[in-house]
């Protein structure tokens, strides 16, 4: 009995769109130099947000004192 | 030579990290030089800051009735 291939055994490879993980591999260090440069740039643009101010850049360790607001309760208006 | 390599390595060549050396600059650097002229036009102005000032005012802090 002759014992032959008829056809290529094609087996899908785990993917997410078109993305496989060996692709994925290969983007994965662009991916987050990227993403770093996209956080920086975000906080640039929303430094004089108040809503950042108060919530994300007042708690940088040594440079967030510039975000935090001191009054005196005194020069408060009622 | 070597300096010149050394910050085109590590800054200018790839663009993602040139990108993010400008952006972190401006977000330090903004902050930075905002403080350090806050420091010095109140150390140059000092005396003549309200902060200053409302100490040698009498009554000030107590309530004002203007009639």
């Amino acid at each position: 009995m002759v014992n032959y291939i008829s056809k290529p055994a094609y087996k899908a490879v785990a993917h997410f769109g078109q993305i496989t993980p060996t692709a994925f591999k290969g983007y994965f260090t662009s991916l987050i130099f990227w993403g770093t440069a996209t956080v920086f740039g975000l906080a640039t643009f929303t430094e004089a947000w108040p809503l950042f101010q108060k919530n994300v850049y007042s708690k940088i360790p040594v440079l967030g004192k510039h975000w935090q607001k001191e009054v005196d309760p005194q020069d408060l208006p009622i | 030579m070597s300096f010149y390599h050394t910050v085109f390595n590590t800054v200018f060549k790839r663009n993602s990290v040139f990108l993010t050396t400008i952006f972190a600059g401006a977000f330090v650097f903004q902050a930075v030089f905002d403080e350090g002229v806050n420091k010095w036009w109140e150390a140059r102005n000092k005396g003549k800051l309200w902060k200053d000032v409302k100490l040698t005012i009498p009554g000030a802090g107590e309530e004002e009735d203007d009639e």
